[in-house]
Protein backbone atom coordinates (compact mmCIF):
# COMPACT_ATOMS: atom_id res chain seq x y z
CA UNK A 1 0.00 0.00 0.00
CA UNK A 2 1.09 3.55 -0.59
CA UNK A 3 -0.54 6.91 -0.06
CA UNK A 4 -2.09 6.90 -3.53
CA UNK A 5 -4.24 3.94 -2.46
CA UNK A 6 -5.97 6.13 0.10
CA UNK A 7 -7.02 9.08 -2.05
CA UNK A 8 -10.40 7.70 -3.02
CA UNK A 9 -11.50 7.88 0.62
CA UNK A 10 -11.68 11.66 0.34
CA UNK A 11 -14.89 11.17 -1.68
CA UNK A 12 -16.66 10.25 1.55
CA UNK A 13 -16.53 13.84 2.73
CA UNK A 14 -18.37 15.07 -0.37
CA UNK A 15 -21.56 13.37 0.74
CA UNK A 16 -21.94 15.71 3.73
CA UNK A 17 -24.89 18.04 3.65
CA UNK A 18 -23.96 21.70 3.21
CA UNK A 19 -25.28 23.48 6.27
CA UNK A 20 -23.23 26.65 5.95
CA UNK A 21 -26.08 29.10 6.77
CA UNK A 22 -27.00 27.23 9.97
CA UNK A 23 -23.32 26.95 10.83
CA UNK A 24 -22.83 30.69 10.59
CA UNK A 25 -25.72 31.21 13.01
CA UNK A 26 -24.37 28.53 15.36
CA UNK A 27 -20.89 30.03 15.36
CA UNK A 28 -22.26 33.47 16.23
CA UNK A 29 -24.23 31.91 19.08
CA UNK A 30 -21.02 30.37 20.36
CA UNK A 31 -19.21 33.68 20.04
CA UNK A 32 -21.99 35.44 21.96
CA UNK A 33 -21.94 32.77 24.68
CA UNK A 34 -18.17 33.07 24.94
CA UNK A 35 -18.47 36.83 25.29
CA UNK A 36 -21.12 36.48 27.98
CA UNK A 37 -18.86 34.14 29.92
CA UNK A 38 -15.96 36.54 29.63
CA UNK A 39 -18.19 39.39 30.74
CA UNK A 40 -19.52 37.33 33.63
CA UNK A 41 -15.97 36.58 34.72
CA UNK A 42 -15.02 40.24 34.53
CA UNK A 43 -18.17 41.29 36.38
CA UNK A 44 -17.57 38.70 39.06
CA UNK A 45 -14.05 40.03 39.52
CA UNK A 46 -15.32 43.58 39.78
CA UNK A 47 -18.03 42.46 42.20
CA UNK A 48 -15.49 40.76 44.43
CA UNK A 49 -13.30 43.87 44.43
CA UNK A 50 -16.30 46.07 45.28
CA UNK A 51 -17.41 43.76 48.08
CA UNK A 52 -13.92 43.70 49.54
CA UNK A 53 -13.71 47.48 49.31
CA UNK A 54 -17.13 47.92 50.88
CA UNK A 55 -16.27 45.57 53.71
CA UNK A 56 -12.99 47.37 54.25
CA UNK A 57 -14.77 50.70 54.44
CA UNK A 58 -17.41 49.29 56.76
CA UNK A 59 -14.82 47.84 59.08
CA UNK A 60 -12.78 51.01 59.03
CA UNK A 61 -15.87 53.06 59.82
CA UNK A 62 -17.17 50.88 62.64
CA UNK A 63 -13.80 49.87 63.94
CA UNK A 64 -15.13 46.42 64.61
CA UNK A 65 -14.23 43.03 63.25
CA UNK A 66 -17.65 41.47 63.49
CA UNK A 67 -18.71 38.53 61.42
CA UNK A 68 -19.43 39.08 57.78
CA UNK A 69 -23.18 39.02 57.39
CA UNK A 70 -24.59 36.04 55.59
CA UNK A 71 -25.40 36.70 51.97
CA UNK A 72 -28.99 36.48 50.82
CA UNK A 73 -30.14 32.88 50.91
CA UNK A 74 -30.15 30.99 47.64
CA UNK A 75 -33.69 30.83 46.32
CA UNK A 76 -35.20 27.38 46.59
CA UNK A 77 -38.21 26.10 44.75
CA UNK A 78 -41.51 26.31 46.53
CA UNK A 79 -42.67 23.10 48.22
CA UNK A 80 -44.36 20.61 45.91
CA UNK A 81 -43.08 22.38 42.79
CA UNK A 82 -41.06 20.38 40.24
CA UNK A 83 -37.33 20.71 40.76
CA UNK A 84 -35.65 23.23 38.51
CA UNK A 85 -32.54 22.28 36.58
CA UNK A 86 -29.51 24.22 37.80
CA UNK A 87 -28.39 26.91 35.39
CA UNK A 88 -25.06 26.93 33.61
CA UNK A 89 -22.60 28.73 35.86
CA UNK A 90 -24.16 27.60 39.14
CA UNK A 91 -21.52 27.14 41.84
CA UNK A 92 -21.61 24.34 44.41
CA UNK A 93 -20.00 23.81 47.79
CA UNK A 94 -19.45 20.08 47.32
CA UNK A 95 -17.13 18.84 50.09
CA UNK A 96 -13.71 18.43 48.48
CA UNK A 97 -13.40 14.76 49.35
CA UNK A 98 -16.77 14.04 47.71
CA UNK A 99 -15.74 15.84 44.54
CA UNK A 100 -13.07 13.22 43.97
CA UNK A 101 -15.02 10.27 45.34
CA UNK A 102 -15.93 8.15 42.30
CA UNK A 103 -18.88 6.68 44.17
CA UNK A 104 -20.46 10.02 45.01
CA UNK A 105 -23.15 10.61 42.42
CA UNK A 106 -26.31 11.79 44.17
CA UNK A 107 -25.30 15.20 45.37
CA UNK A 108 -27.21 17.28 47.85
CA UNK A 109 -24.52 19.93 48.25
CA UNK A 110 -25.50 23.56 48.60
CA UNK A 111 -25.69 25.93 45.68
CA UNK A 112 -23.67 28.99 46.62
CA UNK A 113 -22.98 32.33 45.08
CA UNK A 114 -19.86 32.04 42.94
CA UNK A 115 -18.35 34.84 45.01
CA UNK A 116 -18.30 32.41 47.90
CA UNK A 117 -15.89 29.50 48.19
CA UNK A 118 -17.02 26.66 46.00
CA UNK A 119 -15.49 23.48 44.64
CA UNK A 120 -17.45 22.88 41.45
CA UNK A 121 -19.29 24.94 38.87
CA UNK A 122 -21.87 23.65 36.45
CA UNK A 123 -20.90 23.91 32.79
CA UNK A 124 -23.81 21.92 31.38
CA UNK A 125 -26.80 19.89 32.51
CA UNK A 126 -27.81 16.79 30.54
CA UNK A 127 -31.33 15.41 30.77
CA UNK A 128 -31.56 11.71 31.61
CA UNK A 129 -34.24 9.17 30.82
CA UNK A 130 -33.85 7.84 34.35
CA UNK A 131 -32.06 9.60 37.22
CA UNK A 132 -29.79 6.63 37.83
CA UNK A 133 -26.06 6.22 37.99
CA UNK A 134 -26.22 3.75 35.10
CA UNK A 135 -28.05 6.19 32.84
CA UNK A 136 -25.74 9.01 33.88
CA UNK A 137 -22.68 6.90 33.10
CA UNK A 138 -24.05 6.20 29.65
CA UNK A 139 -24.71 9.85 28.95
CA UNK A 140 -21.81 11.81 30.39
CA UNK A 141 -19.34 11.40 27.55
CA UNK A 142 -20.09 14.90 26.22
CA UNK A 143 -19.45 16.41 29.67
CA UNK A 144 -15.76 16.68 29.06
CA UNK A 145 -16.26 18.74 25.91
CA UNK A 146 -18.80 21.01 27.57
CA UNK A 147 -16.55 21.64 30.55
CA UNK A 148 -13.49 22.07 28.35
CA UNK A 149 -15.23 24.74 26.31
CA UNK A 150 -16.69 26.32 29.42
CA UNK A 151 -13.32 26.82 31.08
CA UNK A 152 -11.74 27.75 27.74
CA UNK A 153 -8.97 25.17 27.72
CA UNK A 154 -7.63 24.55 24.24
CA UNK A 155 -4.49 23.45 22.50
CA UNK A 156 -2.84 26.75 23.34
CA UNK A 157 -4.37 27.68 26.66
CA UNK A 158 -4.03 24.88 29.18
CA UNK A 159 -4.52 25.23 32.89
CA UNK A 160 -5.07 22.45 35.43
CA UNK A 161 -8.72 21.51 35.19
CA UNK A 162 -10.98 18.55 35.39
CA UNK A 163 -14.62 17.66 35.40
CA UNK A 164 -17.03 15.68 37.47
CA UNK A 165 -20.64 14.61 37.01
CA UNK A 166 -23.36 14.60 39.65
CA UNK A 167 -26.99 13.55 39.82
CA UNK A 168 -29.45 15.81 41.67
CA UNK A 169 -30.12 15.33 45.39
CA UNK A 170 -32.25 12.38 46.44
CA UNK A 171 -35.03 14.77 47.38
CA UNK A 172 -35.00 16.32 43.92
CA UNK A 173 -34.92 12.88 42.30
CA UNK A 174 -37.92 11.88 44.40
CA UNK A 175 -39.67 15.00 43.13
CA UNK A 176 -39.00 14.08 39.51
CA UNK A 177 -35.57 15.55 38.74
CA UNK A 178 -33.79 13.61 36.00
CA UNK A 179 -30.56 15.20 34.92
CA UNK A 180 -26.83 15.01 35.41
CA UNK A 181 -24.60 18.02 36.02
CA UNK A 182 -21.29 18.38 34.22
CA UNK A 183 -19.21 20.42 36.65
CA UNK A 184 -15.85 22.13 36.32
CA UNK A 185 -13.26 21.32 38.98
CA UNK A 186 -9.83 22.77 39.66
CA UNK A 187 -7.70 19.88 40.92
CA UNK A 188 -5.15 20.26 43.70
CA UNK A 189 -2.83 17.56 42.37
CA UNK A 190 -1.76 16.26 38.99
CA UNK A 191 -3.79 13.10 39.42
CA UNK A 192 -6.83 14.92 40.72
CA UNK A 193 -6.60 13.74 44.29
CA UNK A 194 -8.34 16.86 45.57
CA UNK A 195 -10.40 19.85 44.51
CA UNK A 196 -9.57 23.48 45.12
CA UNK A 197 -12.15 25.67 46.80
CA UNK A 198 -12.12 28.85 44.75
CA UNK A 199 -14.10 32.04 44.39
CA UNK A 200 -15.27 33.62 41.17
CA UNK A 201 -16.53 32.03 38.00
CA UNK A 202 -14.36 29.61 36.06
CA UNK A 203 -16.10 30.45 32.78
CA UNK A 204 -13.54 31.20 30.10
CA UNK A 205 -10.86 31.53 32.73
CA UNK A 206 -8.24 29.63 30.72
CA UNK A 207 -8.10 32.56 28.30
CA UNK A 208 -6.60 34.77 30.96
CA UNK A 209 -6.10 32.72 34.11
CA UNK A 210 -5.30 34.32 37.42
CA UNK A 211 -2.06 33.18 39.01
CA UNK A 212 -3.81 30.90 41.47
CA UNK A 213 -5.21 28.76 38.62
CA UNK A 214 -1.90 28.32 36.80
CA UNK A 215 0.00 25.05 37.08
CA UNK A 216 3.25 25.01 39.04
CA UNK A 217 5.16 22.17 40.70
CA UNK A 218 8.18 21.83 42.89
CA UNK A 219 8.54 18.20 41.87
CA UNK A 220 7.43 17.00 38.49
CA UNK A 221 4.89 14.19 38.66
CA UNK A 222 6.20 11.02 37.13
CA UNK A 223 4.31 7.95 36.15
CA UNK A 224 4.71 6.73 39.72
CA UNK A 225 4.07 9.66 41.96
CA UNK A 226 1.27 12.17 42.05
CA UNK A 227 2.30 15.71 42.97
CA UNK A 228 0.40 18.66 44.35
CA UNK A 229 0.27 21.90 42.42
CA UNK A 230 2.07 24.62 44.34
CA UNK A 231 1.14 28.32 44.35
CA UNK A 232 2.69 30.03 41.36
CA UNK A 233 2.86 33.30 43.26
CA UNK A 234 5.65 31.80 45.35
CA UNK A 235 8.98 30.60 43.94
CA UNK A 236 8.53 27.23 42.27
CA UNK A 237 10.62 24.85 40.21
CA UNK A 238 8.32 23.94 37.29
CA UNK A 239 5.84 26.25 35.62
CA UNK A 240 3.27 25.30 33.00
CA UNK A 241 3.85 26.83 29.59
CA UNK A 242 0.13 26.67 28.82
CA UNK A 243 0.19 23.85 26.29
CA UNK A 244 -1.21 20.33 26.67
CA UNK A 245 0.39 17.24 25.20
CA UNK A 246 -0.97 13.87 24.23
CA UNK A 247 -0.24 10.64 22.44
CA UNK A 248 -3.15 8.46 21.44
CA UNK A 249 -3.91 5.21 19.72
CA UNK A 250 -1.42 3.41 21.95
CA UNK A 251 -1.30 -0.30 22.60
CA UNK A 252 1.13 0.11 25.50
CA UNK A 253 2.32 2.92 27.74
CA UNK A 254 5.02 4.79 25.83
CA UNK A 255 8.71 4.37 26.53
CA UNK A 256 10.66 7.21 28.12
CA UNK A 257 12.16 7.93 24.74
CA UNK A 258 8.72 8.09 23.07
CA UNK A 259 7.53 10.48 25.76
CA UNK A 260 10.61 12.63 25.22
CA UNK A 261 10.03 12.70 21.48
CA UNK A 262 6.41 13.73 21.97
CA UNK A 263 7.49 16.38 24.44
CA UNK A 264 9.96 17.81 21.93
CA UNK A 265 7.45 17.72 19.08
CA UNK A 266 4.54 19.19 21.00
CA UNK A 267 6.08 21.44 23.65
CA UNK A 268 9.07 23.05 21.97
CA UNK A 269 7.20 24.73 19.10
CA UNK A 270 4.76 26.34 21.51
CA UNK A 271 7.03 27.72 24.23
CA UNK A 272 6.03 31.31 25.04
CA UNK A 273 8.71 33.99 24.86
CA UNK A 274 9.01 34.25 28.64
CA UNK A 275 10.27 30.67 28.81
CA UNK A 276 12.62 30.84 25.81
CA UNK A 277 16.04 29.46 26.63
CA UNK A 278 14.76 27.43 29.58
CA UNK A 279 14.59 23.67 29.82
CA UNK A 280 11.25 22.21 28.75
CA UNK A 281 9.67 18.99 29.88
CA UNK A 282 6.21 17.50 30.16
CA UNK A 283 4.22 15.86 32.91
CA UNK A 284 2.31 12.84 31.64
CA UNK A 285 -0.67 10.86 32.83
CA UNK A 286 0.52 7.93 34.93
CA UNK A 287 1.09 4.41 33.74
CA UNK A 288 -1.45 3.16 36.28
CA UNK A 289 -4.24 4.94 34.42
CA UNK A 290 -3.32 3.70 30.98
CA UNK A 291 -5.60 1.32 29.14
CA UNK A 292 -4.57 -0.32 25.85
CA UNK A 293 -5.99 1.56 22.92
CA UNK A 294 -6.02 4.71 25.01
CA UNK A 295 -4.00 7.86 25.30
CA UNK A 296 -1.45 9.41 27.53
CA UNK A 297 -2.02 13.05 28.26
CA UNK A 298 0.19 15.71 29.64
CA UNK A 299 1.16 19.32 29.87
CA UNK A 300 4.35 21.21 29.06
CA UNK A 301 6.42 22.73 31.84
CA UNK A 302 9.45 25.05 31.83
CA UNK A 303 12.23 24.91 34.42
CA UNK A 304 15.79 26.01 35.03
CA UNK A 305 18.13 23.21 34.05
CA UNK A 306 19.84 23.42 37.46
CA UNK A 307 16.37 23.14 39.08
CA UNK A 308 16.84 26.50 40.78
CA UNK A 309 13.50 28.11 41.65
CA UNK A 310 11.64 30.24 39.16
CA UNK A 311 10.41 33.59 40.44
CA UNK A 312 6.84 34.05 41.58
CA UNK A 313 4.58 34.35 38.57
CA UNK B 1 -18.31 46.05 11.24
CA UNK B 2 -15.66 45.18 8.66
CA UNK B 3 -14.15 42.41 10.75
CA UNK B 4 -17.48 40.71 11.28
CA UNK B 5 -18.32 40.98 7.63
CA UNK B 6 -14.94 39.49 6.67
CA UNK B 7 -15.44 36.70 9.16
CA UNK B 8 -18.92 35.94 7.85
CA UNK B 9 -17.65 35.87 4.30
CA UNK B 10 -14.91 33.49 5.32
CA UNK B 11 -17.36 31.16 7.07
CA UNK B 12 -19.71 31.26 4.08
CA UNK B 13 -16.95 30.60 1.58
CA UNK B 14 -14.74 28.11 3.38
CA UNK B 15 -16.52 26.41 6.24
CA UNK B 16 -17.99 23.56 4.22
CA UNK B 17 -14.52 22.67 2.97
CA UNK B 18 -13.34 22.84 6.56
CA UNK B 19 -16.13 20.51 7.65
CA UNK B 20 -15.10 18.03 4.96
CA UNK B 21 -11.54 18.07 6.28
CA UNK B 22 -12.79 17.77 9.84
CA UNK B 23 -14.88 14.79 8.82
CA UNK B 24 -11.86 13.05 7.38
CA UNK B 25 -9.99 13.74 10.63
CA UNK B 26 -12.76 12.71 13.02
CA UNK B 27 -14.73 10.26 10.86
CA UNK B 28 -17.90 11.53 12.51
CA UNK B 29 -20.22 14.17 11.06
CA UNK B 30 -21.31 15.60 14.42
CA UNK B 31 -17.81 15.83 15.78
CA UNK B 32 -16.64 17.38 12.52
CA UNK B 33 -19.25 20.11 12.76
CA UNK B 34 -18.41 20.71 16.42
CA UNK B 35 -14.70 20.82 15.66
CA UNK B 36 -15.13 23.39 12.91
CA UNK B 37 -17.45 25.57 14.97
CA UNK B 38 -15.06 25.45 17.91
CA UNK B 39 -12.16 26.41 15.67
CA UNK B 40 -14.13 29.22 14.00
CA UNK B 41 -15.19 30.61 17.36
CA UNK B 42 -11.60 30.65 18.51
CA UNK B 43 -10.57 32.27 15.24
CA UNK B 44 -13.12 35.03 15.72
CA UNK B 45 -11.44 36.19 18.91
CA UNK B 46 -8.07 36.26 17.18
CA UNK B 47 -9.36 37.59 13.87
CA UNK B 48 -7.45 40.88 13.91
CA UNK B 49 -4.17 39.05 14.53
CA UNK B 50 -4.59 36.34 11.91
CA UNK B 51 -2.85 36.67 8.57
CA UNK B 52 -4.22 33.51 7.02
CA UNK B 53 -7.57 32.56 8.56
CA UNK B 54 -7.89 29.23 6.81
CA UNK B 55 -4.46 28.06 7.90
CA UNK B 56 -5.21 29.23 11.42
CA UNK B 57 -8.55 27.42 11.59
CA UNK B 58 -7.17 24.27 10.00
CA UNK B 59 -4.33 24.24 12.46
CA UNK B 60 -6.73 24.48 15.38
CA UNK B 61 -8.80 21.70 13.87
CA UNK B 62 -5.87 19.41 13.33
CA UNK B 63 -4.45 19.95 16.79
CA UNK B 64 -7.79 19.49 18.53
CA UNK B 65 -9.22 16.73 16.38
CA UNK B 66 -8.85 14.10 19.05
CA UNK B 67 -10.35 14.20 22.47
CA UNK B 68 -6.91 14.81 23.77
CA UNK B 69 -7.69 15.93 27.23
CA UNK B 70 -9.78 12.99 28.16
CA UNK B 71 -9.04 12.29 31.78
CA UNK B 72 -9.35 8.58 31.29
CA UNK B 73 -8.40 7.82 34.80
CA UNK B 74 -11.45 9.54 36.21
CA UNK B 75 -14.43 7.31 36.58
CA UNK B 76 -13.15 5.09 33.82
CA UNK B 77 -15.37 2.07 33.56
CA UNK B 78 -14.90 -1.00 31.41
CA UNK B 79 -16.82 -0.92 28.19
CA UNK B 80 -19.05 -3.67 26.93
CA UNK B 81 -18.21 -2.79 23.36
CA UNK B 82 -16.56 -5.57 21.40
CA UNK B 83 -13.09 -5.02 19.98
CA UNK B 84 -12.77 -3.29 16.65
CA UNK B 85 -14.43 -5.16 13.85
CA UNK B 86 -12.35 -7.68 12.07
CA UNK B 87 -12.55 -8.14 8.37
CA UNK B 88 -15.42 -10.22 7.10
CA UNK B 89 -13.84 -13.29 5.63
CA UNK B 90 -16.57 -13.62 3.02
CA UNK B 91 -14.61 -11.55 0.54
CA UNK B 92 -17.64 -10.33 -1.41
CA UNK B 93 -18.20 -6.71 -2.37
CA UNK B 94 -14.45 -6.32 -2.28
CA UNK B 95 -14.21 -2.68 -3.22
CA UNK B 96 -16.76 -1.37 -0.74
CA UNK B 97 -15.30 -3.57 1.99
CA UNK B 98 -11.82 -2.40 1.18
CA UNK B 99 -12.88 1.22 1.44
CA UNK B 100 -14.58 0.61 4.76
CA UNK B 101 -11.59 -1.35 6.03
CA UNK B 102 -9.20 1.41 5.05
CA UNK B 103 -11.47 3.98 6.66
CA UNK B 104 -11.58 1.92 9.85
CA UNK B 105 -7.84 1.42 9.82
CA UNK B 106 -7.18 5.14 9.37
CA UNK B 107 -9.47 5.80 12.31
CA UNK B 108 -7.23 3.61 14.44
CA UNK B 109 -4.07 5.55 13.64
CA UNK B 110 -2.66 7.80 16.35
CA UNK B 111 -4.08 11.28 16.01
CA UNK B 112 -0.98 12.89 14.55
CA UNK B 113 -0.38 10.13 12.04
CA UNK B 114 -4.03 10.22 11.02
CA UNK B 115 -3.75 13.97 10.48
CA UNK B 116 -0.68 13.52 8.30
CA UNK B 117 -2.41 10.83 6.22
CA UNK B 118 -5.53 12.94 5.79
CA UNK B 119 -3.64 16.08 4.84
CA UNK B 120 -1.07 14.40 2.58
CA UNK B 121 -3.19 11.84 0.78
CA UNK B 122 -6.88 12.50 1.26
CA UNK B 123 -6.49 16.26 0.82
CA UNK B 124 -3.50 15.92 -1.49
CA UNK B 125 -1.42 18.56 0.30
CA UNK B 126 2.31 18.91 -0.13
CA UNK B 127 4.70 17.90 2.62
CA UNK B 128 5.54 21.55 3.22
CA UNK B 129 1.90 22.54 3.45
CA UNK B 130 1.19 19.63 5.79
CA UNK B 131 4.15 20.56 7.99
CA UNK B 132 2.93 24.14 8.23
CA UNK B 133 -0.56 23.07 9.20
CA UNK B 134 0.72 20.68 11.82
CA UNK B 135 3.37 23.04 13.12
CA UNK B 136 6.18 20.56 12.61
CA UNK B 137 9.09 19.99 10.26
CA UNK B 138 8.88 18.39 6.81
CA UNK B 139 11.06 15.61 8.21
CA UNK B 140 8.45 14.88 10.86
CA UNK B 141 5.73 14.74 8.20
CA UNK B 142 7.80 12.26 6.21
CA UNK B 143 8.52 10.05 9.21
CA UNK B 144 4.91 10.17 10.43
CA UNK B 145 3.69 9.28 6.93
CA UNK B 146 6.04 6.31 6.78
CA UNK B 147 4.96 5.13 10.22
CA UNK B 148 1.29 5.56 9.37
CA UNK B 149 1.54 3.61 6.15
CA UNK B 150 3.50 0.88 7.90
CA UNK B 151 0.80 0.68 10.57
CA UNK B 152 -1.94 0.53 7.96
CA UNK B 153 -0.18 -2.36 6.25
CA UNK B 154 -0.20 -4.26 9.53
CA UNK B 155 -3.74 -3.34 10.56
CA UNK B 156 -5.96 -6.35 11.20
CA UNK B 157 -8.75 -4.73 9.20
CA UNK B 158 -6.53 -4.78 6.15
CA UNK B 159 -4.82 -8.09 6.73
CA UNK B 160 -5.48 -10.77 4.12
CA UNK B 161 -8.58 -12.79 4.98
CA UNK B 162 -6.62 -16.00 4.58
CA UNK B 163 -3.19 -17.12 3.55
CA UNK B 164 -4.41 -17.72 0.03
CA UNK B 165 -2.63 -15.61 -2.44
CA UNK B 166 0.18 -14.64 -0.13
CA UNK B 167 3.62 -14.72 -1.61
CA UNK B 168 5.84 -17.33 -0.08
Amino acid sequence: MNGEDLKFLAERSWTLEDRTPERLVDVHHRIAAHRRRRAATALATVAVVLVVLALGIALATTGTTGDIPDPAPTPTPAPNSAPIKPAEGTCWAVPAKLVVDPDHWVDDSDQVSCDQKHTTQTAAVLVLDEPTIEDAQRRIDPCEGYVLRYVGVSQDSWIPWSWVAFLPSQEEIDDGASWVRCDLVFPTTWEYAGAHATTGSGAGIADNPPTDRWGCFNTLPTDKTDQPYVPCDNPHVYEATGTPTFIDGLTAYPSVSDLETATDEQCLPTVPDKFQGMAITAAWSPRSTFTPGGSVLGACFAYNSDRSPLPAR
Amino acid sequence: MAEESEFNEFVAARSQALVRSAYLLTQDEGRAEDLVQTALTKAWFAWSRIDDPEAYVRRIMVTTSASWWRRRWIRESPTDEPPAQLRDSGGSEATADEGQDLWTAIGRLPRRQRAVVVLRYLEDRTETDTAQLLGCSVGTVKSQCAKALAKLRLDTALAPASDEGSVS
